[in-house]
């Protein structure tokens, strides 16, 4: 089926974008709601949620190796179950895409676009990004080794802009009402970093697997950094009150940098990123829901799959939400749930199911 | 308005169709039924939310499952 | 080599579509050309007679923007003005906006937006529903500028500077003095949201030269003290003096007094300053220390003290200090004592500093913080003499050394 291989490195450029694209303008404000002054924090308990299920994928991976996590469920719990349960895991990959591209859409068209229809931004993206998942995994991967360092690169830069206007005592009172709010904080991020279980269906075409481990790690250290280096920014600048009463407190404060009342007007590059990086994510999840299908229903390509499905995420993303306040209240507070069941809980069934057969044997 | 979307999409429908199954094996009979499947839902699932911009979708479901979850936190 | 040559042939086509498409790959539905654009640089809102808002704005002229290096070179005022103020009346300042959009033949563009002025009228009674105009609407930026004007709002942007190009620039490089309080859009929402249920805004006010032609120049003057989002009073410049050292915002300062055993006035003037504060509650009691650094050099000297003296010096360093504790003092008593308007930043720092003793007074702040104990901990050191040792001007033999 798909005979392209990527490196393990390409892997961690791959879900670098997958999980802070979108992360980075919509947690902060929703963090800061639960934990203000402590929205710190919340990433870095989160991101305990990303190391568990990387190893969980990688165990099973080790269990069945070549496979993805469609074929293994079949393997581990039978055949009908195990087709069941990929089809809960196919649907949950629509919906996540769906909801991603439309975090996307909102943010485009709410604070540059403002009269473009929204359908107009959703299948533009989605078109570019099946174009990428059409030409194979190595051609995802590749663009996002290219595009990747220039986000990081950007993101950095403009924090560093903000160091004039920071006030690093924002940060007290620490911990005021224990660690209760920080926890709260962390239920939606934690569901960001859950999606490193993607790399279940990444893993069967990584060349070094040995690394992948190890760069998966990185990859999830990376995206801790990004999120702490947003959140505090963010935190020093506005604090915890009044970043949780902006949509888009990211775009905010780049908007407030003005250095000299020469270098300001940033915004184009937040946006620049923002594309880009919507991209890669949108490129690499719906990899995985086309290569899923795909398996699913034992086909032996599934480059014909990968219009048809955009165009259902396409309209998934606006089935039935009218607004974006509703798109933002399923990210925020629904979606979450939903991951921490498809994405952790049962993935680690499965890994407890497995080990148990295999031992059995 | 509405009849000018059903055109557009179901353009952008044979566009698809036309680009993709040139393409295809002709030979493997379960990916063409799989592919004239998927993109026929597509056209309906399009043609109906063209018409019926409120039907509740895939997302209503989850909400709807999750909603005691949520109500919990 | 011919296969290399089609290759190369190929690339450069391909780097040729690639670099073409950004032309016309700029926008879709909301492209806008710039000619098309009302930019506004100012905005200024007021009261009127029958509780409506009058929103006031400045608009560049983009020809006359960059004519502007002509008319200052002294052809005499022959250009047309670089700016053109537009009024509109409505509920809300959307409201106003659109009214006013009716009136503007292209779309008014709020991007470039970096000064907002509120009548003092307009003040009074409360300014929360219209700063959440700013920062809900996508294209203002959070860096603006506020200020509040004693007089309405429309006369001051109508005000045709000197040197600057519009009222708007005027007013922003004064704030970027620092010479009075320097209020940013961001700012204010976070007291105003803030613990402290106060808010200090700077005020400015307008001076003609011309009154026929508008002509005239700006000037950052006092500083209005507003209690939850309603004007309560006014500090005279003496006492906005005191608010920004208290506020560690001090950046332009001269003091200037008569030393002790002397005739005439010395001038100091300031290099930088640092001003920590200190919360501490010990039994029940709630105690501010302010400490105060301040670094100056001596810029003028009427007296007849001979300045390489270390004595001299160091007599000079404690009562500078004592006169900027005085200053402080002056405006502690009215800030704290008449006004009960915590824009000092004390609320934020007990806090941050005691979360759990202040959850218990935030309710009555204002009352807790007019019982606050305040200690002034000022130092002074004076770094450098200028150009002239001793007092010019006078016989040696009328010198003091001591």
């Amino acid at each position: 089926m798909e005979t392209g291989k990527i490196s393990a490195s390409q892997m961690a450029f791959m879900m670098y974008p997958v999980v802070i694209a979108t992360g980075i303008v919509i947690i902060p404000s929703i963090t800061a709601n639960y934990a203000a002054q402590d929205m710190w924090l919340s990433p870095i308990l989160a991101s305990l949620m990303g190391v568990l299920v990387i190893f969980i994928a990688l165990k099973l991976h080790q269990l069945y190796p070549g496979h993805t996590i469609i074929e293994y469920s079949v393997s581990i719990i039978g055949k009908v179950p195990g087709k069941l349960l990929g089809f809960i895991y196919l649907y949950f990959y629509l919906l996540m895409n769906a909801g991603g591209t439309r975090i996307y859409a909102d943010f485009v068209t709410g604070a540059f676009f403002k009269e473009t229809p929204l359908f107009v931004i959703l299948s533009t993206i989605m078109l570019v990004s099946s174009f990428a998942v059409r030409g194979g995994i190595e051609v995802v991967g590749r663009s996002a080794e290219m595009i990747v360092p220039f986000y990081v690169i950007i993101l950095t830069i403009l924090c560093f802009l903000l160091v004039a206007d920071l006030n690093p005592k924002n940060i007290f009172p620490i911990l005021s009402d224990g660690l209760m709010p920080s926890i709260k904080g962390a239920y939606t991020p934690q569901s960001w970093f859950a999606e490193f279980f993607l790399i279940a269906f990444l893993l069967p075409y990584v060349k070094d697997i040995q690394k992948a481990g190890k760069w998966s790690m990185i990859s999830l250290g990376a995206v801790l950094l990004g999120f702490l280096a947003t959140n505090l920014s963010l935190l020093f600048l506005f604090g915890g009150e009044l970043t949780e009463r902006f949509n888009y407190p990211l775009l905010d404060a780049v908007r407030y940098i003005s250095i000299a009342e020469f270098i300001q007007h940033l915004e184009s590059l937040v946006m620049a990123i923002w594309v880009a990086g919507t991209f890669v994510k949108l490129a690499v999840v719906h990899f995985a829901l086309v290569i899923g299908t795909a398996q699913w229903l034992n086909l032996s390509d599934y480059k014909p799959l990968v219009f048809p499905l955009g165009f259902l995420t396409v309209l998934v993303s606006i089935w039935g939400i009218s607004s974006e306040m509703e798109s933002a209240h399923y990210s925020g507070t629904i979606f979450p749930s939903f991951s921490l069941v498809v994405q952790t809980i049962i993935p680690l069934l499965l890994l407890v199911i497995a080990i148990l057969r295999k031992k059995h044997h | 308005m509405n009849w000018l979307s059903l055109f557009g999409v179901s353009l952008v429908v044979l566009l698809l169709f036309f680009y993709e199954w040139p393409k295809m094996n002709q030979n493997q009979v379960k990916e063409k039924r799989v592919f004239i499947f998927l993109i026929a839902g597509v056209w309906l699932v399009a043609v109906m939310l063209i018409f019926f911009p409120d039907v509740p979708g895939p997302i209503d479901l989850i909400t709807f499952l999750f909603r005691p979850v949520e109500n919990f936190l | 080599m011919a296969q290399g040559y089609l290759h190369l042939s190929k690339k450069l086509l391909l780097i040729v579509f690639t670099w073409g498409s950004l032309l016309v790959l700029s926008g879709c539905w909301d492209r806008v050309e710039i000619n098309d654009l009302a930019i506004v640089l100012a905005a200024g809102i007021d009261k009127t007679e029958d509780d409506q808002i009058e929103l006031t704005v400045q608009l560049a002229i983009p020809n006359q923007m960059g004519g502007g290096q002509q008319q200052g070179s002294g052809s005499g005022g022959q250009g047309e003005k670089p700016t053109l103020t537009k009024q509109a009346t409505g509920t809300t300042i959307s409201e106003a906006a659109s009214i006013l959009q009716q009136k503007v033949p292209r779309r008014i563009f709020w991007g470039h937006n970096t000064v907002i002025v509120f009548g003092k009228e307009l003040a009074e009674g409360g300014i929360r529903e219209y700063v959440e105009f700013f920062a809900h609407h996508p294209e203002p930026r959070l860096r603006s500028f506020v200020f509040v004007s004693e007089e309405r709002a429309s006369a001051l942007l109508e005000v045709i500077p000197y040197l600057e190009q519009s009222s708007s620039q005027f007013a922003r490089e004064l704030a970027r003095f620092q010479i009075g309080l320097r209020v940013t859009l961001k700012d204010l929402l976070e007291s105003i949201s803030g613990g402290a249920r106060a808010v200090a805004l700077p005020g400015l006010e307008y001076e003609y030269e011309n009154v026929k032609e508008k002509k005239g120049g700006l000037n950052i003057n006092g500083t209005a003290v507003f209690k939850e989002d309603k004007m309560e009073g006014y500090l005279d410049d003496r006492l906005t003096r005191g608010l920004l050292w208290i506020r560690n915002e001090v950046h332009l300062a001269t003091v200037s007094f008569t030393p002790e055993n002397a005739d005439g006035y010395m001038s100091f003037k300031l290099l930088r300053s640092n001003t920590q504060l200190h919360p501490e509650i010990k039994d029940g009691k709630w105690k501010m220390t302010l400490a105060i650094t301040t670094e100056d050099d001596i810029e003028e000297n009427q007296t007849d003290l001979v300045l390489t003296d270390p004595k001299i010096i160091a007599e000079l360093e404690e009562q500078l200090a004592a006169k900027i504790d005085e200053r402080i003092e002056e405006t502690l008593s009215t800030v704290q004592k008449e006004m009960k308007a915590d824009v000092l930043g004390f609320a934020k720092s007990f806090e941050q500093k005691y979360p759990d003793e202040w959850e218990q007074v935030k309710d009555r702040w204002e009352e807790k913080f007019a019982e606050v104990e305040i200690e002034v901990v000022s130092k002074a050191y004076i770094r450098r003499l200028g150009m002239s040792t001793q007092p010019q001007g006078i016989p040696e033999e009328e010198m003091k050394e001591e």
